[in-house]
């Protein structure tokens, strides 16, 4: 038992060395221009931070000033945020073990060594943790210290509330998120794919009726206890035992902010209790099936196809094209959907925008639209979600475009295509799902709020152009940070580079939503003062944006296009 | 049909490609040989436009790759020595997106597809997805995907390692009507088995310079050896004469 744990032990730390081995290579072979491109790279996150540092605490000192209701609005702010934190953990930890479980090449490598399973799913785990929330840990620090400053607690508390209540989250958002990759796998494994298909369908539907059942016929005591646990999970009202780990975080905070530091401790430890035994349960579960499963992925074949006549109404429409143009898209049609894991990202978007969408329709449930200062807040806030909805869309989804790519770039770079017509292929390609959820946003708010017709053709063309901005400045910075040797979505905007999309993304919505508050603004004033029009306003406003959206195009094209030229080592 | 004037590749301290003179001219077979890191690979990716030169010129057919690098890639083929595919693509699927970035009708050459996968024994592979293959079949796609459009020169880089004793004669019988058509045709390989009846010419690199060029019998200094030994003997004068850092 001693010389098993023993010889785990060394493998785990032989299998870290290597990565810190190769993280210091790394470091070693940078050269001065990449310090320099590291510097700017720090300076830009710097003023994001700091953006986001301020905007919190204005929010704060905002929500704290309204009468009465300061404190409590304060907390369902924090229980939303935290949810969304936990829920975009989650999902990409979960997107991130599926590339690195099951997809990472040095896998069959790793296998083959005298190294016990279980070890290389430790280490593996590790990275999956690290890999997925990075990101977003770097993004919460600012909030987190304007929350602290907002709070004026010390230093110490800082670094408590970080250790004892952000790091547990982060850790049980990754378990669940590696156990659900497992469980679907290790499903794949024993259950043949119809089944499978078939008893997931099953559950949604026994699950949706078991609702439907529950909430109609809520009169019995059983049901009046489910009633009350859903609405405990729905509405967060929960008792000072809760489990949820977002509730649990919300209310650690919250202590600090009453100065109740009583509840602290116990919030804490269940915190750590809970993220202790999720960890545990989670390599237990590694251990016993993630080997079967990685073993189970190698020997599928993929079928034989066969030409349908849903493939040869695709033909028909991409034969209206130039005939390089039309073999790129059906050559990405065709990769995209035979790529499962795009999907399940395209579909966290979807189903994120239809959420969006339904909650907007009933948005005159709560507001009064037909006072002109509600029309006008919440016409500029659908605009803004919009645009920054399209900013984490595409650095998300666009950025990794070049890298999928893969080591097949080779054979582009030897064939006659021109390297501009592959880049706006992809402009185009990802532009069009981009817009049309981006649009639809906007325009289904604009009729709901019943929005004037020339602030209707604005806010069109202003989130078309931010749409056709931020693609192309994610599919540029995927250009000029390709990786072609990775296979996973992902992975590829998981890489610094794709942080560093993301910063610059966040920052061109928030130039655009600056610009775009002017005419709105003006408009307010004009609808709900009487004033008169302001034409020059207007026109000024509407040639900066589409100048800014012509030339955020057209700069970054060009610089993607720099980079496609440079030397291609696979 | 190739001419490389001057070439040199450089990789931050290391000069992989050193002043490479080198002209091809068309029905021509070329061998370029040489030991692993002796830059074959590297001058076989500058021609086909993968890598751009540090200095020197280019041409193929006359034209120059760096000024007209689409006119220039018309006139070749290349197969590299790992080829890279769109994994879920079919091979058919692939060898027609391949053809339809040249311009070329997909129905007309469906049937070339087929005669060439006949020919190498991959007809019924075409119709699975590349994931599933082997190398050897990836490598017969990439082949079929530069022979397909007939081009002036075709270059190749260690086409015969993945391959078995019957796609080996397949492949060299194909090379010998290209080149019989007056195209050229370039293999780049560290072995020099079974080139000695099949090339007309042969270079010699050793640390990116060509330390020797001529047919099999003239690149060992006596005409009784064979290209193996000849080949032996020429790289052991070279690194007896080579300058010592």
């Amino acid at each position: 038992m001693a010389e098993s744990l023993r010889q785990s032990l060394w493998a785990l730390l032989l299998l870290l060395d290597l990565r810190f081995g190769s993280l210091w290579a790394r470091l070693r072979a940078l050269r001065w221009h990449h310090i320099l491109r590291v510097l700017f790279l720090i300076s830009l996150a710097a003023i994001v931070f700091f953006g986001i540092y301020r905007a919190e605490l204005f929010i704060l000192t905002y929500l704290m000033g309204i009468p009465e209701l300061g404190k409590l609005v304060i907390a369902r702010f924090f229980e939303i945020a935290f949810l969304l934190l936990f829920l975009a953990l989650i999902a990409s930890s979960a997107f991130t073990a599926l590339a690195v479980l099951y997809r990472d090449k040095e896998l069959r490598f790793l296998f083959s060594l005298p190294i016990p399973e279980g070890v290389i799913f430790t280490v593996k785990f590790f990275e999956v943790l690290i890999y997925s929330s990075w990101t977003l840990i770097l993004f919460a620090a600012p909030f987190l210290m304007a929350y602290v400053a907002f709070a004026k607690v010390n230093w110490f508390t800082f670094w408590a509330l970080f250790y004892g209540l952000l790091l547990p989250l982060t850790l049980i958002s990754g378990c669940i998120g590696v156990a659900g990759v497992l469980l679907v796998r290790w499903l794949q494994d024993i259950m043949p794919r119809r089944r499978l298909l078939g008893g997931l369908i099953l559950t949604l539907f026994a699950a949706a009726g078991a609702v439907f059942f529950i909430f109609l016929f809520s009169a019995h005591p059983t049901r009046r206890g489910f009633v009350f646990l859903f609405a405990q999970l729905g509405d967060g009202v929960s008792s000072s035992g809760s489990l949820i780990p977002h509730q649990l975080i919300s209310q650690g905070f919250l202590s600090v902010l009453e100065s109740q530091y009583g509840d602290l401790p116990r919030i804490v430890s269940t915190l750590l209790g809970l993220c202790a035994l999720i960890i545990l349960l989670t390599l237990d579960m590694g251990k016993v099936i993630y080997y079967r499963s990685w073993q189970s992925g190698r020997v599928l074949r993929p079928p034989a196809l066969r030409q349908n006549p849903r493939r040869r109404l695709m033909d028909r429409l991409l034969s209206f094209l130039e005939p390089a143009y039309a073999a790129l898209m059906r050559k990405d049609l065709l990769d995209f959907l035979r790529h499962p894991v795009q999907w399940s990202q395209i579909l966290l978007f979807l189903a994120f925008w239809g959420i969006y969408l339904a909650s907007f329709v009933n948005l005159n449930r709560y507001f009064d639209l037909h006072s002109p200062f509600w029309q006008m807040l919440m016409f500029y806030l659908n605009f803004a979600f919009a645009t920054y909805f399209a900013a984490i869309m595409t650095s998300r989804l666009v950025f990794p475009l070049i890298s999928l790519e893969g080591r097949a770039f080779v054979t582009l770079r030897s064939t006659t295509l021109a390297l501009e017509n592959l880049l706006w292929a992809k402009l185009w390609e990802a532009l069009i799902p981009v817009f049309f959820l981006t649009g639809t946003m906007v325009i289904v708010g604009d009729i709901v709020l019943q929005v004037p017709l020339g602030l209707f053709l604005a806010s069109v063309l202003a989130i078309f152009l931010a749409s056709l901005t931020l693609t192309s400045m994610s599919l540029s910075l995927g250009a000029a940070f390709s990786r072609f040797g990775d296979r996973h979505p992902a992975q590829i905007a998981n890489t610094p580079g794709g942080a560093y999309c993301l910063f610059l993304c966040l920052t061109a919505a928030t130039l655009i939503c600056v610009i775009f508050a002017w005419p709105v603004y003006l408009h307010y004033k004009f609808t709900g003062f009487h004033v008169i029009f302001p034409l020059t306003e207007w026109i000024t406003s509407t040639i900066l944006i589409i100048a800014l959206g012509i030339l955020l195009t057209i700069f970054p094209m060009k610089i993607g296009l720099r980079a496609l030229h440079r030397d291609l080592i696979v | 049909m190739l001419r490389l004037e001057n070439l040199i590749k450089d990789f931050e301290h290391i000069r992989a490609v050193d002043t490479l003179n080198l002209h091809v001219r068309p029905g021509e077979i070329f061998g370029l040989l040489g030991p692993s890191a002796s830059g074959k690979t590297t001058t076989l990716r500058l021609i086909a436009g993968i890598l751009r030169p540090t200095y020197g010129r280019i041409f193929i057919d006359g034209i120059d790759l760096i000024q007209k690098p689409r006119h220039a890639k018309w006139r070749f083929g290349y197969v590299p020595d790992q080829p890279f595919f769109y994994e879920r693509l079919t091979g058919r699927e692939f060898i027609e997106f391949h053809t339809q970035l040249y311009h070329l009708d997909r129905k007309n050459i469906a049937p070339k597809i087929d005669e060439l996968a006949g020919q190498f024994g991959i007809r019924d592979a075409l119709k699975e997805r590349i994931e599933s293959y082997s190398r050897s079949q990836r490598q017969k796609i990439s082949l079929i995907c530069a022979l397909i459009r007939k081009p002036g020169l075709i270059l190749l880089d260690e086409p015969f390692g993945n391959f078995d004793a019957a796609s080996v004669r397949v492949l060299k019988d194909l090379l010998g009507e290209v080149a019989a058509s007056q195209s050229a045709v370039v293999i780049a390989t560290h072995s020099p088995s079974g080139l000695q009846d099949f090339c007309h010419r042969v270079g010699v690199l050793l640390r990116g310079r060509l330390i020797a060029e001529g047919t099999p019998g003239e690149i060992g200094g006596s005409p009784a050896d064979d290209l193996e030994s000849a080949y032996v003997k020429c790289l052991a004068h070279a690194e007896a004469e080579w300058p010592k850092a």
